[in-house]
């Protein structure tokens, strides 16, 4: 074949148009192409195949669009599609990533953070609350609330009295505390409970050596057992597998070992040593009262053991004011308090998933806008629908991947950081590492996200007329369909972000509120520290009263210290009070009569005064209220006026305190004000103090001392000072009381801190969606824009439209979100029990900063519109 | 409206069809233009003008009998429009405001 003789050349040429064109077409198109060839061959060019070739191919091009080829061959290809072409379309998204690197980086952070967040808290939530309880038969363990026993009466009688009904299985009381364990080196202060042998049976775990101790054991004079952790049996006889009746030290008194629990036990709490009942009176104390766990007998349903459970507590002829036994699930007991905050933030982080998702759809459709020529070219040269496809499937796949590797970490971060600031207030559950299929969930509803709206606009964009598009770069197609989608997403993204801060701005008011609260004592430069006199080496209230005495004038001898007392527990000790009844002598009130309840504490004569207690009338205590001395006593506020009602000032006046008949009767020396023991959550309840020599504490003894430099600095030589009373005493719990008070706060100031990185995510990701939405609709328009401009309209006024379109989104967000946040922050309100109901103002507050930065974020893309360069939009 | 926007390209293409009287079909538009603009001008990218200037009504078509040199294949020959003459004169009429505009701010693109 000569360059002189094209027929061959042009039947091929022929033959691949009729591939793409029709009926008259064909004949014009291979017409003009023959008269072209004549044209350049008459104009000598060289190379006329060539140019024969790239006509052809250019119609070929140009008419694609219209015609796209059958999806079922393309199919085909899609499925024999090579690996290469995989990774070929792999590094073209991260070239592409390169390329535009701010808004990769939007897109991954935005999605990491999503991913982070929601990973983060879902994992929380699904150990805490729906994983089972890591016991066999979880569903089977309950606990009993207000179990049918009463401080007089005998509980073992009552335990197997429940035992007959025939609905349990096994039944356990269990008390968690604290014990001294006296080793070689130096004392240890470990988590310990006091359980009766049943607790094991109803738990259903057995030691991993030995056996749990037996009934037998639990009566007082028996030889005295202890079942320890896994933990406690690795740190303290090194993993020796020879540990059984190998002697343990508590509270200077020997116990054997009987059992070594398996790995993880360590409910309740982070127990350590499990004692029976009656080997230690200690840590039963003076007011002993067990949590109960009872596990139902398979088959056996809540309802009916509870039928049980109260005939039970009417046949033994429970007082009629009573609270009846309630059976509660345990895993439900455990974690009641943190359940309202926990969801709470598991449906905001799920709000900032939609919103973080919700950006990245609308983000990926302004890309996809953008590259719609782009893909009409790929389209265009052949490109094949469903090769479109899979580029777009890996594109989104990568940004997904980036993002989730970005989320597993910032999860993981979150994780812990969530699990070192609760660890006092919520169960104990591995929070070490995020659940990978919480992770896999999130990363899917990012990838998904990014799928849908990556690939169904970019198909859609890729079939627009191809001319049109690569002659004009008009992107117009795609674009108008989405609009609506877009805006949609804008005034979601800012209504979710009003609700977000308005439950925000509710924890934030709530915690307010709270610090403001008057605990009634100051913890200023007060250090706090705790000992527990072993009742082998101390067994009277004098011997406790005598070592206070000792260890005060050691202490305030200390340099910097400037005064100390001593208590039984100090502010913030969650192990269980003392309550005692109080009455005025002689008032024969009925039986039924509800009692006066007051909390009994002990204080040494500078207790007041260190911890800041105002004295409101009467006298402190003194040095002269010693243990021969007419009994006395402070009241707190609340509790006089329990007494009396009428306001008078009742000091000198004669009270009865205790529970008999012929409860003991002491004079009222003075009345202090209340202290909030246990925060600023609870009501101020009545407080009953006696002078130490009168009424040491059980056992248990603090001392709370004034440090007049850095109380840190003192704590060695406080250690020193009561290690030099009785060298093997473990001093523990030494904190200074003003952390007491913050730690009060704690858990509210998680729940703000993290409901306030959501809200402030969510109102970043809410103006990037506005920004995006008018920085694109600037971009679309920039042509008409600037024939405005050049037709003499004013730059000002087209960046005032530019703003209003934003505020017309912002405003219509705003608006539904203010009657979201409104149903949201009652229905927050009515389910969280600690948070406040917020005012309409809050909200309309919340409302104006939202529209503040949405402007902000509107500002932007609007004067870009004001500054259009006419004449260079013109040319363009 | 979008419907409507002409582009640079399609603009030069409805001058050439107005320019080409009785003579406006692929080949000679692509000449033309080729000409006119010393760039390369793709036939296809004609047609795909054509195409559209056709169906927004500023160009009208026929199918002309074919000569020799195109092996006797039929062409599509072209005339514009009365709404196609309009839309040119009104973008004529654009260009020269706009000239005006940039002339009095001359230096612009160069600083």
């Amino acid at each position: 074949m000569t360059p002189g003789d094209p027929s061959s050349l042009f039947r091929i040429g022929r033959w691949l148009l009729r591939l793409r064109l029709k009926g008259p077409r064909v004949d014009e198109a291979d017409g003009d192409l023959r008269e072209l060839w004549a044209a350049r061959r008459a104009a000598g060019t060289s190379r006329l195949r060539r140019e024969y070739a790239r006509d052809v191919f250019g119609v070929l091009t140009h008419a694609a669009a219209a015609r796209p080829a059958p999806a079922r061959q393309s199919f085909k290809r899609f499925i024999g599609g090579d690996m290469r072409n995989m990774i070929h379309d792999f590094r073209y998204a991260l070239r592409l990533m390169r390329r535009q690197p701010l808004f990769a980086g939007v897109t991954i952070v935005t999605l990491a953070l999503g991913i982070a967040a929601s990973t983060g808290i879902f994992t929380t939530v699904d150990r805490l609350l729906l994983q089972p309880l890591p016991y066999p038969h979880p569903e089977q363990l309950m606990t009993v609330k207000h179990p049918p026993y009463s401080f007089g009466g005998d509980r073992m009688s009552v335990q197997r009295g429940v035992e007959e009904l025939g609905v349990f299985s096994g039944i356990g009381l269990y008390a968690p505390g604290g014990l001294n364990i006296d080793t070689l080196d130096q004392p240890l202060r470990v988590e310990a409970t006091v359980a009766s042998p049943g607790f094991f049976s109803a738990m259903g775990v057995w030691p991993a050596i030995g056996r749990p101790y037996t009934a037998e054991e639990d009566v007082p004079g028996a030889n005295a057992v202890a079942v320890i952790s896994d933990g406690l049996w690795r740190r303290h006889f090194g993993a020796d597998p020879d540990v059984l009746d190998r002697p343990l030290y508590v509270n200077r008194q020997p116990f054997r070992v009987a059992g070594v629990m398996p790995p993880g036990f360590t409910f309740p709490g982070r127990t350590d040593v499990w004692i029976p009942v009656s080997s230690d009176r200690q840590a039963t104390g003076d007011a002993f009262a067990p949590a109960v766990v009872a596990r139902l007998l398979p088959g056996v349903t809540r309802e009916a053991a509870k039928a049980a459970l109260a005939r039970f507590d009417q046949d033994r002829g429970a007082p009629a004011d009573g609270n009846r036994p309630g059976l509660v699930p345990l895993q439900d007991e455990l974690t009641s308090g943190a359940r309202p905050t926990l969801l709470l933030l598991a449906v905001s982080v799920g709000l900032v998933l939609l919103v973080s998702t919700s950006n990245v759809a609308g983000l990926l459709l302004a890309r996809v806008t953008r590259r719609q020529s782009e893909f009409v070219l790929r389209r265009a040269l052949g490109g094949s629908r469903w090769r479109l496809t899979r580029l777009l499937c890996v594109e989104a796949l990568t940004f997904a991947a980036l993002a989730g590797v970005l989320g597993a970490l910032g999860g993981t971060v979150a994780l812990r950081a969530i699990s070192a600031l609760s660890a006092d207030h919520l169960p104990v559950a591995d929070l070490t590492s995020v659940d990978a299929r919480m992770l896999g969930i999130a990363v899917a509803v990012s990838g998904m996200a990014g799928l849908l709206f990556g690939l169904v606009p970019g198909l859609a964009a890729s079939s627009a007329p191809a001319a049109h598009v690569m002659r004009t770069g008009e992107t117009v197609t795609a674009g108008r369909n989405w609009w609506w989608f877009r805006h949609a997403m804008v005034v979601l993204q800012v209504a979710v972000a009003l609700v977000l801060l308005s439950v925000t701005t509710m924890t934030i008011q709530t915690m307010a509120r709270l610090a403001r609260v008057d605990l009634g004592f100051s913890g200023q430069s007060v250090l706090g520290v705790e000992v527990t006199l072993p009742i082998a080496t101390y067994p009277g209230p004098a011997d406790g009263s005598a070592f206070a005495e000792r260890a005060l004038e050691r202490l305030v001898a200390i340099p910097g210290i400037a005064s100390a007392a001593a208590t039984g527990r100090l502010p913030g000790d969650r192990t269980t009070g003392v309550g005692i009844s109080i009455d005025l002598p002689g008032a024969n009130r009925p039986a039924d009569a509800p009692r006066r309840f007051a909390s009994l504490l002990s204080a040494s004569p500078d207790y007041f005064a260190v911890m800041g207690i105002r004295l409101i009338a009467g006298r402190r205590f003194t040095a002269a209220d010693t243990r021969e001395a007419p009994p006395v006593v402070i009241l707190s506020e609340s509790a006089a006026g329990l007494l009396w009602p009428d306001g008078r000032n009742p000091v000198g006046e004669r009270i009865t305190a205790g529970f008999a008949a012929r409860a003991p009767t002491y004079e009222v020396v003075g009345i202090v004000n209340d202290v909030l023991l246990w925060g600023p959550h609870e009501p101020a309840r009545p407080q009953l103090y006696r002078p130490f020599p009168q009424g040491p504490p059980f056992g248990f003894l603090s001392f709370a001392v004034g440090t007049s430099i850095d109380a840190e600095a003192v704590v060695p030589a406080v250690r020193a000072a009561i290690g030099s009373l009785d060298p093997g005493l473990p001093v523990y719990n030494v904190q200074q009381l003003d952390e007491v008070a913050a730690r009060f706060l704690a858990s509210h100031r998680l729940a703000m801190t993290l409901m306030g990185g959501f809200a402030l995510m969510t109102l970043v990701l809410a103006a990037v969606g506005l920004y995006g939405v008018l920085a694109q609709l600037v971009t679309e328009r920039t042509r008409e824009l600037g024939i405005r401009m050049a037709l003499g309209a004013d730059g000002r006024r087209l960046q005032r439209g530019v703003v209003l379109s934003g505020l017309r989104l912002a405003g219509a967000g705003t608006i539904v979100g203010v009657l979201l946040a409104g149903v949201a922050a009652r229905a927050v309100a009515a389910f969280v029990p600690d948070l406040d109901p917020l005012p309409w103002q809050t909200i309309g507050l919340d409302a104006s900063i939202i529209l503040a930065v949405t402007v902000a974020a509107a500002w932007l893309p609007a004067r870009r519109a004001a500054t259009i360069d006419v004449a260079r939009t013109l040319r363009a | 409206m979008k419907g409507d926007h002409i582009g640079e390209f399609e603009e030069l293409v409805l001058l050439a069809v107005q320019g080409l009287p009785d003579q406006a079909y692929g080949v000679s538009v692509q000449q033309l233009l080729e000409r006119e603009t010393s760039r390369r001008v793709s036939i296809g990218a004609v047609y795909a003008a054509l195409d559209r200037l056709e169906a927004k009504g500023l160009v009208r078509s026929r199918i002309a009998p074919g000569t020799a040199v195109r092996g006797g294949r039929s062409r599509r020959a072209f005339i514009p429009t009365a709404a196609g003459a309009r839309a040119l004169a009104e973008m004529r009429r654009v260009r020269d405001r706009l000239w005006r505009a940039a002339g009095s701010t001359p230096a612009r693109e160069r600083t």
